[in-house]
């Protein structure tokens, strides 16, 4: 609908009422379009689940129902308070469910402050796209740091603040001040260039700035909105702290630096760890590294047990009880060969000895009568040839078992040789390892090392050995514990 | 063994370093004997770090008069 087609209502219409308060609240947004009011706020109420506010807008003979909806509060404009005089952008319109005409707030600022805090947006929103607020830009600060920049009034109170932490967390951190006004026309300018002469500032070697001042009102911090001191923090060499004001004051600086802090005492603090608590780390560090190492040598200790065991012995066992029984094995099938040609010359024996006397059987008499005395001597031929042939293999045995034999006495000489070098390589090490770390040797009156709390009795005398020498001590008292 | 640590936080850091690799115990005895004595020295060091406070906490810096700006700034306590 245009304004030009808008005309008299036609009075003999009947209207719905919301058809009426519908093109009474485009009349009047078409014929009052956002205009600059000037008021006192009163009855200001926060809608918690909500954020916005609503209030009364009055001056001495009028008042309007008033709404801020929470997106329309500019980020680091003043929270509107009672009783404050504002000055504030509205659109008149009329609320329907409940019949009234009421401003809806679009921007407030307080009187007088408008142009400030429109340059403040302005600059905002300028630098924001320049990327100058961008949180990738933000640098860590140092864990631990030693010398720290602080840019601040020499008289007030956030420098006192300040000092007052850094004494209490962290003593022996150095401060170096460069004094700075923090309010009023020039402190925006004398901000910037003082952050670019401290940062710089030969033989400092500062680990970071912070700049700061204690609360005030708007116009007090708006030197922290200086777009020269802006562009200082965000080329500054070094990590920047912004701290100031309350903790509702958020200037320009804050956006800009590597971290804001609420308040110069909430800078301090973020920017120095506690010694306590640092001292107590690196003593419990120090605690796990000698524990650690104790347990490491109880466990080296428990493998050397082991290995007694284990691998000086039980292995290479296995490795001679392979070679024996490869040995056997080689025996075994030496005497079958043995065996079963010694069986091939009987059973040639016993052929002839067949065939012989079967030549005298049938009746081949004068044969008969040379050939008598032959099988005796066959028997004979017979019994010496197993008899050799029992000697050669008894002959190739006595050869193998010395060998055999001097295999195996070689094997475990190195084997005992082996296990004990090991005992004595381990045991030496672990006892000068043990020495250096403050254990002792501990014997008794005839010389005897003492393992266990419970061999000793009060009043016996015991020698303790040391890197370096020994002492004689006796003992006091005894308490056992389960191992 | 590496060199002095220049600050007490490389200090700190590798003296957890060591104190990981020991608990763990992943390195040989040498190593580990190697690597206690570093830890310890560490350890040392950043105890004197720490308890070893400056008398001065705060230094006033003076700019040298405006317009003079090639001057030396003078350091004043």
């Amino acid at each position: 609908m245009s304004p030009t087609q808008r005309s008299r209502p036609d009075p003999d219409r009947v209207w719905p009422l919301h058809e009426l308060a519908r093109e009474f609240s485009a009349r009047l947004e078409e014929d009052w379009p956002p205009l600059w009011v000037q008021g006192e706020i009163s009855g200001l109420k926060l809608h918690a689940a909500s954020g916005h506010r609503y209030f009364t807008l009055k001056d001495e003979r009028s008042q309007f129902p008033a709404v801020l909806w929470r997106s329309r509060l500019a980020p680091g404009a003043p929270e509107p308070r009672d009783g404050q005089r504002v000055e504030a952008l509205v659109q008149l319109v009329f609320y329907g469910p409940q019949g009234r005409l009421q401003l809806d707030v679009q921007r407030l600022r307080g009187t007088g402050q408008g142009e400030l805090l429109q340059a403040f947006l302005e600059l905002k929103e300028r630098l924001a796209r320049e990327g100058l607020f961008d949180p990738a830009r933000k640098r860590p600060l140092p864990a631990y740091p030693r010398h720290i920049g602080l840019l601040t009034s020499e008289s007030g109170a956030a420098l006192q603040d300040m000092l007052k932490v850094f004494r209490r967390r962290w003593p022996g951190l150095r401060c170096s001040l460069l004094p700075v006004p923090v309010q009023g026309p020039q402190a925006g300018p004398a901000l910037a260039r003082g952050l670019q002469r401290l940062a710089a500032w030969p033989g400092l070697e500062l680990d970071l700035i912070i700049l700061g001042r204690g609360g005030g009102s708007f116009e007090d911090l708006y030197c922290f909105n200086d777009e020269a001191l802006l562009r200082a923090i965000a080329t500054c060499p070094l990590p920047v702290v912004s701290a100031v004001g309350h903790e509702i004051d958020t200037p320009l600086s804050d956006l800009a630096a590597d971290l804001r802090a609420p308040t110069p005492t909430a800078a301090a603090e973020l920017c120095v760890p506690d010694l306590i608590q640092v001292l107590e780390r690196v003593e419990r560090d120090g605690r796990r590294l000698t524990q650690s190492l104790r347990l490491r040598l109880e466990r080296e200790n428990r493998r050397l047990r082991a290995a007694r065991t284990h691998r000086a012995l039980a292995e290479p066992l296995r490795r001679f009880h392979e070679t024996r029984q490869a040995l056997d094995e080689q025996g075994q099938s030496l005497r079958a060969a043995l065996s079963g040609r010694l069986g091939r010359s009987e059973e040639g024996l016993r052929a002839a000895q067949r065939r012989l006397r079967g030549a005298l059987e049938r009746g081949q008499s004068g044969a008969a009568t040379r050939l008598q005395g032959w099988p005796r001597r066959l028997a004979t031929l017979a019994a010496r040839l197993g008899r050799e042939a029992r000697e050669r293999e008894e002959r190739q045995a006595a050869r193998l078992d010395p060998l055999l034999r001097r295999r195996l006495e070689d094997l475990s000489r190195r084997l005992a040789e082996a296990g004990r070098g090991l005992e004595r390589l381990e045991a030496g090490r672990l006892a000068a390892l043990a020495l250096r770390l403050g254990f002792a040797r501990v014997r008794d009156e005839d010389g005897r090392p003492v393992e266990r709390a419970g061999a000793l009795q009060p009043g016996q005398r015991i020698e303790l050995g040391f890197q370096d020498g020994r002492a004689r001590a006796r003992v006091d008292e005894i308490s056992k514990e389960d191992a | 063994m590496s060199e002095a640590p220049a600050t007490f936080e490389e200090a700190l850091e590798r003296l957890e370093e060591i104190v990981q690799k020991l608990e763990e115990g992943e390195i040989g005895l040498e190593e580990s004997l190697a690597a206690y004595r570093e830890g310890m020295l560490l350890h040392r060091f950043c105890q004197e770090r720490l308890r070893h406070v400056e008398e001065e906490l705060l230094t006033v810096l003076r700019e040298a008069p405006a317009g003079e700006d090639a001057a030396a700034p003078a350091l004043q306590p």
